[in-house]
């Protein structure tokens, strides 16, 4: 049986404005389209993905960029994942976290269609590049009826497979803004393959800012062990002010404190990849080395 | 044989690969027909229930449906041809009754005009159902005796066989080891889902069926007997085949049958394709099984006793439940001289979808047990698994037991050695075991610990002592000296038809390309048992090897007439046939075969040869797989980072594919041990999809170095016996030993879970 | 029913299809380009996998309203009359095919990457093949054979 997606319509506007307009028209069995790879799998209920059967297509409205101003990376909602790994703009620290987590969404095949907004909109509690612009703070450009806001990404997830955005809004742009000087960052993921088509157990992303070896910002987000990605904030908290040096028994002392503050603030579930128990104990492991790692970037 | 050989051991391209990569083989999905309906299941949502009624008056009103079958009238075939030995067993294939016994166990077909139709009117499909309780767990089924799966109870069968004296034998051991391992239900997974069929019954009375089944002629056999049809009269088309590991071993449960009756119904031809949903929910897995095994050895380290108490969970219809618990018993009797075994199995009826054949067949499960047992033995020995191996194997001209047939080839000793010393075991096994620092002066020590096991296994070839295992060919000379090969040895995409062109040219000394292998279709091809127990190579390579030396006896015997040389005086070689001691003297079998059929009015004669029978014997093939593994002490990870695996295949015919089996079955084998199995819950299972149902892919699978040993089987053609499942058996088994060997935790259960792994680390 | 122009294999065509058809039904079905196979429907196995706009796709996980406008390579349109394109040669010559089935999508995958990347490296190859399952042979004969092909592929431009 083939199940074909039960889709009565599919629209192709030109303008931002258009697809709003045609999202505020219709009723709520519209739904956005980008690259599709979240939509149209046949799921395992046997049926298609595709719940809602009116499908406003987003991929010609202009919206596959990536641009740099003077204090903001921009990056166009409809941009596909692959350009966002090779893009030369987030070579530098700390935005490689960007890219390797963009490197561990599916596979090279799979990121030349998902995009980097599908995957924040799908809102999947392991969705990978939520964790980088987490801890780089992300702030979402959204339009809707009623014209443009942003709102930051920190509180744009409610629940899974669930974020505030309005049926008849849109997410448009991602911008990224330019941290301190001495600031690393990094992700890391935990999947029962190496394959990063399998989707993670635990997923992490950390981000320390650094000034006269003095953590002035730390950022710490966790995937997979929630309702959807969310920053660890006790742990951020208990991370600022405090010396770090690398490679030393009391950061690192300062690091699994933190790590441990971490998994207390996430509350995940058993599912067939893993156990809550076995995803609590790995918050901690994931978070030294991340931390670790972040440390060394700020650093370097 | 002394002379030279032209085409054995030879790597020859398959004969059917420039279809394959360019898109032109048509697998059974790819099959269109005009007028061709489309057919489709309705499924039982529940484990376990009594349909009662089925409602399809207003899905029949739909434009565009044109009939319906339902379990009323269509059979469940159940059982296996080991039972089309004798009318009474005959009758039990063949299950008419009103139970759905899994979730997804099919209720009805419908078939359509086109997909659109099907969907929809499956969707206005009615079926009252009386849920019954159900059973989930196989220790269970032995105990739960409020319900019944089956009329004769839930106990399939029960097997019990000893060897000397098991109580005597562990009286004398100075060490006794026992544990209970699980293992998993794993699927075939092949990348062709299985399955498609296309079903067509013609108004003259005969019955076409496209599948892409191992076993043509027993589906033949089975549909002819579903449709009260006479053998000629159903004909059954293999197309190419996207992989199958035993999972398309006879029809599949709710497809040719439902498909064969809608044709018939209908007078069109039907279509139906199961998704991969549906291969994973609702077509056969491996037994999942649980086994007890008690081991003694002597303080030397001289096996004296085992006892293997095995239940085996067959799932909701038993298919191939007794072949694979004898193949547990033989396997595990086989491979070590115990003198005292003692040997006992049942196999239960659960409400998930049945069990089949796979790859291995039992051994790999019974493999994991025995060869983890061997591992804690030498460790409590303070030997080195290796030799302990080697002081208990059973060795060439022994006897084994169980089939009652003396050893005449056993490379193992040999597949030992170069895989110890590729994988570099002495070396490795020493090394000592504390973890490594970083490199780069961190004060944090390196998580990973490494390890190297290693485990060995014995595999039949064929199925000749225990089951109908009927191999026949024929081939054709034609008029300018190519050759026609007709066999209905199923090549599923091990390349069997490449591998059995190879005997016939190295027979009838004709070039490799002047032999063409026919499609398999029961109309052209003679009864053959079709592909299972790694027996291709073996058993139609004796029958192709002997179908091609009846046509060379006969041309020599017309050549000799044409050169005034008695026959035995000839040779064939590059397609010249020529006096052996006058070379000058010498016809090309082009010539001989254009007097033959064309010249000569007065003979006109075609040559053939043809063979047909069963093999000699069921020759064991051996292996040794080393596996190196990084085991994460805080994540629980293993990571597979080299298979050595090393096979006694009797003789390579075509090494490349050879290797292309070793290093297939090693990645198989990896997933069995690691990633995978479905998950069940209440009879759900929770991970039909690749999403999920994690198959290695190209950044997780390691290298695997395939080693090919050589030990010339005698009753083999040019030596050979089987690879197919072997290579796939031990590599679980070598990968907990390994493991055990990191970390020196045992793990018991498949598949091997980061979990576990942390779980044993703790104190 | 939609309009929609697609080049498929060099070739334009014009159609007209329901918004729910899947591409890999549009090439299968219409126009029984059978090389392409389905595996599983969600992305997962990597048979479907074609070239789109010269980038490696699943056509599973498209919609052909999606490829409206678009260029659309299939393992069919590999061939150069009877020369087999050299990742087809490569593919034999290293013994990288057992059944078959999965081995279009693995070429169209190796064919979408050389285009990239004309000298790819081991790794990159084994990225490359992530989306493509193989249940007969493994993984190392396929990477062997991209790489041969890319090396090929090279040298013949320099020809």
């Amino acid at each position: 049986m083939r199940n074909t997606p039960d889709i009565k319509e599919f629209h192709r506007p030109k303008t931002v404005t258009e697809a709003i307009g045609l999202l505020s028209q219709q009723d709520n069995g519209t739904v956005l389209i980008a690259g599709g790879t979240d939509l149209l799998p046949r799921r395992q209920s046997g049926r298609t993905g595709v719940t809602k059967n009116k499908l406003v297509d987003i991929s010609g409205l202009g919206l596959n960029y990536i641009r740099e101003t003077q204090d903001a990376f921009l990056i166009g909602a409809a941009t596909d994942i692959n350009t966002l790994a090779s893009s030369p703009v987030f070579k530098t620290s700390p935005y490689t976290a960007i890219i390797e987590a963009a490197l561990a969404h599916s596979t090279l095949t799979l990121r030349n269609r998902a995009t980097l907004g599908g995957n924040l909109c799908n809102a999947s509690p392991h969705a990978d590049l939520a964790l980088p612009l987490l801890v780089l703070d992300a702030v979402l450009v959204m339009e809707g009826p009623h014209g443009q806001k942003t709102i930051n990404l920190d509180n744009f997830f409610i629940g899974p497979h669930c974020t505030v955005l309005e049926p008849s809004e849109i997410l448009t742009e991602i911008r990224i803004p330019r941290m301190p000087e001495k600031s690393g960052a990094n992700f890391i993921k935990l999947t029962r393959q190496h394959t990063a088509i399998d989707m993670a157990v635990v997923n992490a992303a950390t981000c320390l800012s650094i000034k006269n070896g003095i953590c002035i910002s730390a950022r710490i987000a966790l995937g997979s062990v929630g309702p959807h990605p969310f920053r660890a904030k006790k742990a951020e908290a208990f991370m600022e002010n405090k010396t770090l040096v690398k490679n030393t028994l009391q950061t690192a002392a300062l690091f699994q404190e933190a790590a441990g503050l971490a998994a207390k603030e996430a509350s995940p579930i058993d599912d067939i990849r893993a156990t809550a128990a076995y995803r609590k104990e790995m918050i901690p492991v994931l978070l030294q080395q991340s931390l670790g790692k972040s440390l060394e970037r700020s650093l370097s | 044989m002394t002379e030279p050989l032209t085409h054995i051991g030879k790597s020859f391209q398959r004969i059917d690969g420039v279809d394959k990569v360019t898109g032109r083989a048509r697998f059974a999905p790819d099959l269109r027909f005009d007028h061709m309906l489309h057919a489709g299941l309705i499924r039982s949502p529940h484990a376990h229930a009594r349909v009662l009624r089925i409602d399809t008056a207003s899905a029949l009103q739909l434009p565009g449906v044109k009939a319906v079958s339902t379990i009323f009238e269509v059979p469940k075939v159940i059982q296996y041809w080991f039972f089309l030995r004798t009318e009474k067993k005959k009758k039990e294939i063949f299950l008419y009754d009103d139970i759905v016994r899994f979730i997804g166990d099919p209720v009805l077909a419908i078939a359509a005009v086109d997909e659109k139709t099907l969907e929809h009117a499956l969707s206005l499909v009615r079926v009252d159902y009386e849920p019954l309780a159900a059973i989930h767990d196989p220790e269970k089924a032995l105990t739960e005796t409020g319900v019944c799966l089956h009329k004769k109870g839930n106990i399939a069968f029960r097997v019990e066989k000893a060897f000397g004296n098991v109580e005597q034998g562990f009286k004398a051991a100075d060490i006794i080891v026992e544990n209970t391992y699980h293992t998993s239900k794993q699927k075939h997974a092949s990348l062709e889902p299985i399955a498609t069929c296309i079903a067509n019954f013609e108004s003259s009375g005969k019955l076409t069926v496209h599948s892409s089944t191992q076993l043509p002629h027993w589906s033949q056999h089975y549909l002819a007997e579903i449709m009260g049809l006479p053998l000629n009269r159903v004909r059954v088309i293999k197309p190419f085949t996207g992989g199958a590991f035993g999972g398309r071993c006879g029809l599949i449960h709710g497809l040719e049958a439902m498909c064969s009756v809608l044709s018939k119904k209908t007078l069109r031809p039907v279509r139906m394709s199961f998704s991969r949903e549906e291969d994973f929910c609702a077509t056969e897995s491996r037994h999942p099984m649980i086994i007890r095994m008690k081991t003694g050895v002597s303080r030397d380290g001289v096996l004296v006793a085992n006892e293997a108490e095995i239940l085996s969970d067959t799932g909701a219809y038993g298919t191939h439940y007794i072949g694979v618990l004898a193949d547990c018993l033989s396997t595990g009797v086989g491979l070590y001289a115990i003198p005292n075994y003692k040997f006992s199995g049942t196999a239960v009826y659960t409400n998930t979808s049945m069990a089949g054949a796979l790859r291995g067949y039992g051994n790999p499960q019974m493999n994991f047990a025995q060869e983890s047992q061997m591992d804690i033995l030498a460790d409590k020995l303070g030997m080195d698994p290796l030799a302990l191996r080697v002081k208990n194997y059973r060795k060439a001209g022994e006897m084994d037991p169980v089939l009652n047939e003396r050893i005449l080839s056993n490379g193992l000793e040999e597949c030992l050695e170069k895989g110890a010393a590729a994988s570099g075991w002495e070396e490795k096994r020493s090394r000592k075991l504390q973890p490594e620092f970083i490199s780069d002066g961190s004060i944090k020590k390196s998580p990973i610990k490494k390890g190297i096991g290693l485990s060995i296994m014995l595999h039949g070839t064929g199925a000749a002592r225990a089951l109908p295992d009927p191999g026949s060919a024929f081939l054709m000379i034609n008029s300018d000296g190519t050759v026609n090969l007709h066999t209905a040895a199923a090549d599923e995409g091990q390349g069997s038809r490449t591998v059995l062109a190879q005997v016939a040219a190295e027979i009838l000394g004709v070039e490799f390309e002047s032999i063409s292998v026919s499609e398999t279709d029961t109309d052209i091809t003679p009864l053959d048992c079709g592909t299972h127990g790694s027996r291709q190579a073996y058993c139609g390579g004796l029958t192709v090897r002997d179908a091609a030396l009846d046509a060379k006896k006969k041309m020599l015997t017309h050549a000799g007439n044409v050169l005034k040389v008695k026959p035995d005086a000839l040779k064939i070689e590059k397609g010249l046939i020529f006096e052996t001691a006058h070379p000058a003297n010498a016809i090309s079998i082009k010539d001989l075969m254009q007097r033959l059929q064309i010249q000569d009015m007065g003979l006109c004669t075609q040559i053939m040869g043809s063979a047909s029978g069963i093999a000699p014997a069921m020759p064991g093939y051996y292996g040794a797989v080393f596996a190196e593994v990084e085991v994460n002490t805080e994540t629980g990870e293993i990571k597979v980072v080299k298979l050595t695996s090393a096979f006694d295949v009797g003789k390579a015919i075509n090494p490349e594919m050879v290797k292309g089996q070793i290093v297939g079955g090693g990645v198989m084998g990896i997933g069995f041990a690691l990633t995978e199995g479905l998950i069940r819950k209440d009879g759900h299972i929770l991970n039909p999809g690749f999403t999920d149902y994690r198959l290695l892919r190209s950044c997780d699978a390691p290298p695997v170095e395939a080693i090919i040993v050589e030990s010339n089987e005698p009753t083999g053609p040019f030596g050979a016996k089987g690879i197919g499942e072997g290579c796939m058996v031990n590599v679980a088994s070598a990968i907990a030993n390994a493991v055990f060997h990191a970390t020196g935790v045992r793990l018991t259960n498949l598949c091997m879970t980061p979990e576990a792994v942390l779980k044993g680390l703790k104190p | 029913m939609i309009p929609v122009r697609i080049n498929i294999n060099t070739e334009w065509r014009e159609i007209l299809v329901e918004p729910g058809e899947r591409l890999i039904d549009t090439l299968r079905d219409r126009f029984l380009l059978t090389g392409t196979k389905e595996g599983c429907g969600e992305g997962q196995c990597g048979t479907c996998t074609i070239n789109f706009n010269g980038k490696a796709v699943l056509s599973c996980l498209m919609l052909t309203v999606q490829a409206d406008n678009g260029h659309i390579l299939t393992i069919e349109g590999l061939q150069d009359g009877l020369d087999l394109h050299p990742l087809q040669t490569a593919f034999l010559t290293e013994s990288a095919v057992q059944c078959g089935y999965c081995t279009p999508g693995m070429i169209m995958a190796g064919h979408a990457l050389i285009k990239d990347h004309p000298e790819p490296d081991d790794s990159l190859v084994k990225h490359c093949l992530a989306n493509n399952l193989c249940r007969c042979t493994g993984y190392e004969k396929p990477i062997q054979a991209i790489l041969k092909a890319a090396t090929e592929m090279k040298e013949k431009s320099h020809d």
